[in-house]
């Protein structure tokens, strides 16, 4: 181990987190990740050096490159309690969706529980358990998400201070050459008035498939902060939905994966909720032939704020990445996007593709978008754009010469700009449902 | 003759950006009739179909056109359209993402009223008319005019006459840029949409279109006014002589 690992764990033996925004410390020049923190059977210790982690970072400052554009006091953690760690049991709610799926797991203020509808979830199969168990018993599990460290995304001060305080560390692990007819629904209930910072693990190994769907919804205000993570081993294949829902939470999410050889992900995520997001979204497409397909759908309406970052990291050979990231801004909203596409030494014959298109609806919405490229390798294919634009005239004019009322027409019209990430949704229900949801968002 | 007119303009000045481009046309569409209106480019021919059906960029600053004895002017674009007025685009915008089945549902329910519309019923007759129309029945799945080429741009605005059933139809030179098959196909949808209460107006810079539909009446726009009216043989003429004759004769009236 590390000697700055040892030193973090010299700091006390209880893990004490300050979480309040107290004056920062020097800028950050090096910001250590998970390749010298690899996941441990011992996770209490773990977690006592990702708590010594977080507090060797500084908060973030809104004069900081990276928080200019949203200001980091709508993030502050200290304002809430740390929600208490959490036992298996809680209760299953009904949902809609549920027959959609071959297991549905729920998180919420209680606990966790699994309903396995189709009889498939069997460690030996598709293994859903907490990080502790998993550890306990595969050790060498953890080192599938080390390596999720770039130096264009550096781990920050809350998402350690997320994974020392993790309310709830759950696995999602499927075998080799497995697939399943439906999918894993995980749905997640924040509670409210309390800091809570669930931390899901998705490991797919080779050549199985597995569709993956993740919302989250509450009420009231909170903080809530996730770690999601996944790997893809090589020819497997990851279909992962991630649905933000919710209402006046403060919201950030940290996703990392790594898609291998001859692996594909494919993520749609869609932003429809909480009153102000920081999304943090790093791929890498670290082995020869890797593929990742990632679209992003986002309505901002209010007061709400919503912050994306994306980066693609090409670290393999004739890789290929392709986003597209949508963003409807009503009312007083804000929308900010930054991307970056980078290509490592050696990522030769490389595409990958970055689009962010935003539709400001009324005078007072507002998006910035700053999509980026950093190259360091030949021979490849690169592309990225950004709009930032309303409705066209003439296409509100068209569907109102043939007798459709001007709101209805504007609805039509966002439809079908977030369709070209709805149509992405590989399971044919829940293209429908998240369909319905968008319109039924869009009509309030 | 006791029959109303369909359409009743008057005095008709409008413009877009400040410019005036109409400047005092008159025209009267009773039923049943077929009304050419030819002119060279930039003679106000695009304006009129847009002051009709009611483009907020147009503005109208003097003049009346009533449609069925309504005051077209004071009726959003939707209105007009429910009130039985259809406008052929020349250039009909893409729509992404909206595909032509869940548009025309739209559309139909606007205009025949929802409580008119089931659903099974409304897409037997789309697929219907799709096939009468020789386009493929996947057309219904995809999003409006989006890589459309423009053949099949004008036969998806006939698709909509069709299943929209207006009592003025204006073709906004929808013969512009089409084969000699697709002009066939074109026409003949506009003879199926026609009925005894049905009127047509048909702008054009081309007599080939003429051959498909002949008018009744052909009226030749210049300068936002309406030069000359007579029948059919005014195109034989217009294709011999161009417009600059009428330009002399205009200058000399005004």
């Amino acid at each position: 181990m590390a000697g700055e690992s040892v030193q973090g764990l010299e700091l006390g033996s209880v893990p004490t987190v300050n979480t309040g925004s107290t004056t920062s410390a020097a800028p950050t020049i090096h910001a250590p990740g998970l390749d010298d923190l690899p996941l441990q059977p011992d996770l209490e210790q773990w977690r006592r050096l990702a708590a010594a982690r977080a507090n060797a970072l500084p908060w973030p400052l809104p004069t900081d490159e990276a928080w200019r554009r949203t200001d980091p006091r709508l993030f502050e953690l200290d304002s809430m309690p740390v929600h208490a760690r959490l036992s298996r049991r809680t209760e299953l709610h009904e949902h809609p969706w549920d027959s959609f799926f071959d297991a549905v797991v729920e998180l919420d203020g209680h606990g966790w529980a699994v309903r396995d509808r189709s009889g498939v979830v069997d460690p030996a199969r598709l293994w859903i358990a907490p990080l502790e168990e998993v550890l306990r018993k595969d050790p060498a599990l953890g080192s599938n998400f080390t390596g999720l460290s770039w130096p264009e995304v550096p781990w920050e001060r809350h998402e350690w201070t997320a994974l020392a305080h993790t309310t709830a560390a759950l696995v999602v692990w499927v075998a080799p050459a497995q697939r399943f007819e439906r999918g894993v629904f995980i749905r997640i209930r924040r509670p409210e008035g309390s800091l809570y910072c669930p931390w899901v693990l998705v490991r797919v190994e080779h050549l199985s498939v597995l569709h993956l769907v993740l919302s989250v919804e509450g009420r009231g205000d909170a903080r809530y902060v996730e770690n999601l993570w996944w790997s893809v081993g090589a020819a497997g294949q990851l279909r992962l939905a991630r649905l933000q829902f919710g209402e006046g939470a403060a919201s950030m999410q940290y996703l990392r994966g790594r898609v291998e050889r001859d692996a594909s992900l494919d993520l749609v995520s869609a932003q429809l909720g909480e009153r102000a997001v920081r999304s943090n979204l790093a791929v890498d497409l670290a082995g020869p032939g890797a593929q990742a397909r990632l679209g992003g759908a986002a309505l901002v309406t209010g007061e709400r704020h919503l912050d994306q970052r994306t980066l693609q990291v090409h670290s393999a050979a004739d890789t290929t990445s392709d986003l597209r990231f949508k963003v409807a801004v009503q009312d007083q909203g804000r929308s900010v996007y930054r991307g970056t596409v980078a290509a490592l030494r050696g990522a030769v014959r490389i595409s990958g593709y970055q689009r962010n298109n935003n539709l400001l609806l009324s005078p007072g919405a507002r998006a910035d978008s700053l999509p980026g490229l950093r190259i360091d390798a030949d021979d490849l294919t690169c592309t990225h754009g950004a709009t930032v634009g309303q409705i066209d005239p003439d296409e509100l004019f068209y569907l109102r010469a043939r007798g459709i009322p001007e709101a209805q027409a504007r609805r039509l019209i966002l439809e079908g700009f977030f369709e070209e990430i709805t149509s992405r949704v590989a399971m044919p229900d829940l293209r429908e449902g998240l369909r319905r949801t968008l319109e039924q968002d869009l009509s309030a | 003759m006791n029959i109303a007119p369909l359409l009743e303009i008057e005095q008709l000045h409008a413009g877009v950006a400040g410019k005036e481009i109409l400047r005092g046309l008159d025209l009267q569409i009773y039923p049943g009739e077929i009304h050419a209106l030819m002119g060279p480019n930039g003679s106000g021919k695009s304006t009129l179909s847009n002051v009709l059906m009611g483009h907020p960029a147009y503005e109208v600053t003097h003049g009346t056109i009533r449609f069925l004895g309504r005051n077209l002017l004071e009726l959003p674009p939707e209105e007009r359209a429910r009130a039985g007025l259809f406008l052929a685009f020349q250039y009909p915008v893409a729509i992404p993402g909206v595909t032509v089945a869940r548009f025309m549902k739209a559309a139909v329910e606007a205009v025949r009223g929802r409580e008119q519309v089931r659903a099974a019923a409304l897409l037997h007759e789309m697929r219907e008319t799709a096939r009468w129309l020789e386009m493929e029945e996947s057309f219904l799945n995809r999003a409006i005019n989006e890589g459309f080429s423009g053949g099949e741009k004008k036969r998806m605005e006939i698709f909509q006459m069709l299943l929209l059933r207006p009592r003025l139809i204006v073709l906004d030179e929808t013969d512009s840029g089409l084969d000699v098959d697709a002009l066939k196909i074109v026409a003949r949808g506009v003879h199926r949409a026609l009925g005894p209460d049905t009127g047509v107006l048909l702008i054009t810079h081309y007599e080939r279109i003429l051959n498909h539909i002949p008018p009744h009446k052909v009226h030749i726009l210049l300068e936002g006014r309406i030069v000359k009216s007579g029948g059919p043989e005014l195109v034989a003429e217009i294709e011999r002589r161009g417009y600059d004759w009428l330009r002399e004769s205009a200058a000399a009236t005004s």
